[in-house]
């Protein structure tokens, strides 16, 4: 808490906060960070192998190989998800395994799972972009912004 | 947390263990793209695709070259050192220029990985079997339609 704000608690309230405090549990953020970079780092690993078995075996050159490795790698994620695999990976890694491309497949499809009960449609549906929703609207958004950008600073910043 | 210290110092050795392999491997490939210059010295059609490729080595951001030219077309593959990538529009650039003045005819110059190794496939071809023009040129087609694709 600010220090601004705790000057206006009373004295009972100050004490209160100096318990919570004392007795918080520590997160272990080192820890936490050492396994999300190992667990990620594994995941992109994978993906890398994933797009050298696409250029070595298919017609795909470097340029072209990232939509198909995406392409596995989501449904690698989403398979793992409904096999219950994926759930104890985040369990252990976190942002690990959440920030790659397959903690999407993980958010579609946990979602899906969750409301499967509601019946296909509304249920299943309806609330399987629930979270992976936004992050498709905000990475297009976003594109659209960069990309707007880019275009003024090319024909009229005079860069590029 | 001793079981997971043991894990992470195993994946640690392992991915020691490759690097030095992959060392190896480069170092080899090295090797036979030196043998292969050999080779392709006896041809004399392909003269110009070699000093390309001695051009491309004198570089220090380049790892690897190959080269291979056929009716009026060279077409050059060519490895950019890892850290030396975050340069590569600019690398791309000055590599493209150097070779369209040193040499006249039509250059099709790629640092994608998957040109690199169809290319260095196709220059083992050259110098084992004794293929023709016409054939090389028709693979080289191929490449070059293979390294113009966008998606």
């Amino acid at each position: 808490m600010a220090n601004e704000k705790r000057k206006n608690l009373t004295p009972v309230q100050q004490e209160y906060h100096q318990f919570e405090q004392d007795r918080e549990t520590k997160r272990p953020v080192l820890k936490n960070c050492v396994r999300a970079f190992f667990v990620g780092g594994l995941i992109c690993a994978i993906g890398q192998a994933i797009s050298y078995f696409y250029m070595y075996f298919f017609d795909f050159t470097e340029k072209t190989v990232g939509n198909p490795t995406v392409a596995t790698m989501v449904f690698i994620a989403m398979l793992l998800t409904g096999f219950g695999v994926y759930d104890r990976l985040a369990q252990f890694a976190g942002a690990g395994s959440a920030v790659p491309v397959t903690g999407f497949g993980n958010a579609v499809i946990s979602a899906a799972i969750e409301h499967r009960t509601e019946g296909f449609v509304l249920g299943v549906g309806g609330n399987m972009f629930k979270l992976a929703g936004s992050v498709i609207l905000f990475g297009t958004f976003s594109a659209f912004v960069v990309a707007l950008i880019k275009t003024i600073a090319v024909k009229w910043g005079g860069l590029g | 947390m001793k079981k997971w210290f043991v894990l992470i110092s195993m994946f640690f050795l392992m991915s020691c263990a490759h690097e030095q392999k992959e060392q190896q491997q480069s170092l080899q490939q090295e090797n036979i793209t030196n043998v292969s210059h050999d080779g392709s010295a006896k041809r004399s059609d392909q003269q110009q695709a070699k000093r390309a490729v001695d051009m491309l080595k004198e570089r220090e951001d380049v790892k690897d070259a190959v080269a291979v030219e056929a009716n009026g077309r060279l077409l050059v593959a060519y490895q950019v050192k890892h850290l030396h990538r975050f340069r590569m529009k600019q690398i791309e650039k000055e590599v493209g220029k150097a070779l369209n003045e040193a040499f006249g005819k039509k250059v099709i110059a790629s640092h994608d990985l998957k040109i690199f190794w169809k290319t260095k496939a196709l220059k083992e071809k050259i110098d084992t079997k004794n293929i023709s023009e016409k054939e090389i040129e028709k693979e080289m087609t191929v490449i070059q339609k293979l390294s113009e694709e966008q998606t």
